[in-house]
C-alpha cells in the first residue's frame, strides 16, 4: 500500500488573483473551467470519511492542506463546517492547513481557524514591485498591500501565532535575493519557502534562456549567501532540506532527496487525481485514466490499484545521467513536471538540473569552509 | 549576480574531526541549527508534517 503524507483538498476551484505564472490556471490546463466553483457539502463528507479511512488503515498520520484555487473563497461557514467534521473523524496527529493568498483572512476567518487548529501558509514574493508584477487580480492590481495587511492581522490575533507556519514565495531571478529574504523575514513567520517557476525542458520556465543555463541557480546561490549569513534566519525549507540530506540528514519536501512522499488530490468535484504540479508536463497530465471519486471509490482501494502505483513511482527520475549522479541523494531528480519534454516524457533531467547542480556545488563550498564534510 | 566566497574558519575554530562539527564554532545560524537537527536525529522524515514540511511543493 503507498503511504499518503498529504491530500489537497481543492476546496474551491476558482481564484480572486490571477496570478501570471500560476501553474493552474496560465499554463495551458484548462480542467479547473469543468470543475464546480465550490466543493459540494456532499463532496465535503465523502472526503471526510475517505480520508478518516485512510489515516486509520495506514496508521500513520497524514496532513490535509486546503488548496485551489483560492481555497478561503469556500466561505466561513462551509469551512467551519469541513474543519468541526475533519477535526471530529481524522486522528488527532493529523494536522489540517490552509494553503492561501491571504487576500480573505479577516478577523472572523482567523478566528474559525483559531478554533480549528488549521495552520496557515500564505503566498507572498517579497517587496511590492516583486510581488506586484504577477501577483494580481483580476483588473490587474498588485495584492502586496492586501497580502502584508492580512499576514499583520495574523500575527496580531493572539490565538494565531503559533498558526501562521510559512511563506510560500516564488522565485523571480531577476530580483534581488538579498530584497526578497528582508522581506519574507520581515513578516515575522517563522519558515520560508521558494519555489522556482514552473515550466518544462520543452517550454522553458521564466527567466530561463536554455536548459542549462543557471539563472536559478545563481538567484539560490545569493540566497543561501543570505541565509547563512543571518545571525538569526527563518526556517527556509528548500535550503534547509537541501543543506540537511548534504549532512547526512533527510529532506521532506517533495522534488529534493530520495525519501519516499505520497501525495494525492481531491478535486472540486470529489474526482481522485495525481498530483495537481503534473499540469505544469501538459494539459490534463495530473488525471487518472480511471475515473475515481470519493463519491464512487474509497482512497483506501484506490492506493492499492496499479495506475496509482505507477504515478507514485514517476517520482523515482529515470534518465541514466540522473541514476549516475553523484548528486541525486540531494536533488532526488526534481519534481516530476520539470522533467518533462514533449518527445520522450518524464525520462529526463529536470529543467532545473543545471541550476541545482550549482547551488549544490554552492553548499559544498560553505559545508568545506565550515570543516564539514558533505 | 554574484555570490560570495562562504566565509573561512580558522584552524583554532575547528574543534572536532567528526563530519558533524561543534556547533560553537560555526558562524553560521542556520548551518549550526541544522547540524544540531541532524545530529539529534531529526533526520528521518517524521511521521507526518507540519504546514511548513508537508510534501507538496506548492
Amino acid at each position: 500500500m503507498v503511504a499518503i503524507d498529504t491530500v489537497l483538498l481543492k476546496v474551491a476551484s476558482r481564484c480572486n488573483l490571477d496570478c501570471g505564472y500560476c501553474y493552474v490556471y496560465n499554463m495551458g490546463d484548462t480542467g479547473w473551467r469543468a470543475q464546480p466553483k465550490r466543493m459540494s457539502h456532499v463532496v465535503l463528507s465523502a472526503a471526510a470519511e475517505n480520508l478518516a479511512e485512510l489515516a486509520a488503515a495506514q496508521r500513520r498520520p497524514l496532513s490535509v492542506v486546503l488548496h485551489g484555487g483560492e481555497p478561503l473563497l469556500l466561505g466561513v461557514p462551509a469551512l467551519s463546517d469541513l474543519f468541526s467534521r475533519l477535526r471530529s473523524t481524522l486522528p488527532r496527529d493529523c494536522d489540517i492547513h490552509v494553503q492561501t493568498n491571504g487576500l480573505l483572512l479577516d478577523d472572523e476567518l482567523i478566528g474559525v481557524l483559531v478554533r480549528h487548529q488549521v495552520g496557515v501558509s500564505i503566498s507572498f514574493d517579497g517587496p511590492s514591485a516583486v510581488h506586484d508584477e504577477f501577483r494580481v487580480d483580476r483588473r490587474g492590481r498588485g495584492s502586496h498591500s492586501r497580502v502584508t495587511a492580512a499576514i499583520e492581522r495574523l500575527r496580531r490575533h493572539p490565538g494565531a501565532t503559533t498558526l501562521f507556519t510559512g511563506i510560500l514565495c516564488v522565485v523571480d531571478p531577476r530580483a534581488d535575493p538579498a530584497e526578497v529574504y528582508a522581506a519574507l523575514k520581515a513578516t515575522g513567520a517563522p519558515s520560508v519557502d521558494f519555489l522556482y517557476r514552473d515550466g518544462n525542458r520543452s517550454r522553458l520556465p521564466f527567466g530561463k534562456e536554455a536548459v542549462d543555463s543557471i539563472e536559478y541557480g545563481r538567484w539560490m546561490c545569493g540566497l543561501l549567501d543570505v541565509y547563512l549569513s543571518d545571525p538569526a534566519p527563518p526556517r527556509a525549507r528548500i535550503l534547509d532540506d537541501m543543506l540537511k540530506l548534504l549532512l547526512g540528514g533527510r529532506g521532506e519536501k517533495e522534488g529534493v532527496g530520495l525519501t519516499d512522499y505520497g501525495i494525492v488530490v481531491i478535486d472540486t468535484d470529489g474526482r481522485i487525481t495525481k498530483n495537481d504540479t503534473l499540469k505544469v508536463a501538459y494539459a490534463g497530465a495530473d488525471q487518472f485514466v480511471e475515473s475515481w471519486s470519493v463519491l464512487r471509490n474509497r482512497l483506501v482501494d484506490v492506493v492499492n490499484r496499479p495506475e496509482f502505483g505507477a504515478y507514485h513511482e514517476l517520482q523515482r527520475p529515470t534518465a541514466e545521467v540522473c541514476r549516475a549522479c553523484p548528486d541525486l541523494h540531494v536533488c532526488g531528480g526534481g519534481m516530476p513536471a520539470h522533467r518533462w519534454q514533449d518527445d520522450n516524457g518524464y525520462n529526463n533531467p529536470s529543467v532545473f538540473c543545471a541550476d541545482q547542480k550549482l547551488l549544490i556545488e554552492h553548499m559544498r563550498r560553505w559545508l568545506v569552509r565550515a570543516r564539514i564534510a558533505a | 549576480m554574484d555570490h560570495k566566497e562562504p566565509p573561512a574558519k580558522s584552524d583554532g575554530e575547528h574543534k572536532e574531526e567528526s563530519p558533524l562539527v561543534s556547533t560553537d564554532s560555526l558562524t553560521s545560524a542556520a548551518l549550526a541549527r541544522l547540524i544540531e537537527e541532524v545530529r539529534n536525529g531529526d533526520g528521518p522524515v517524521s511521521s507526518h508534517y507540519n504546514r511548513s514540511y508537508h510534501r507538496h511543493n506548492r
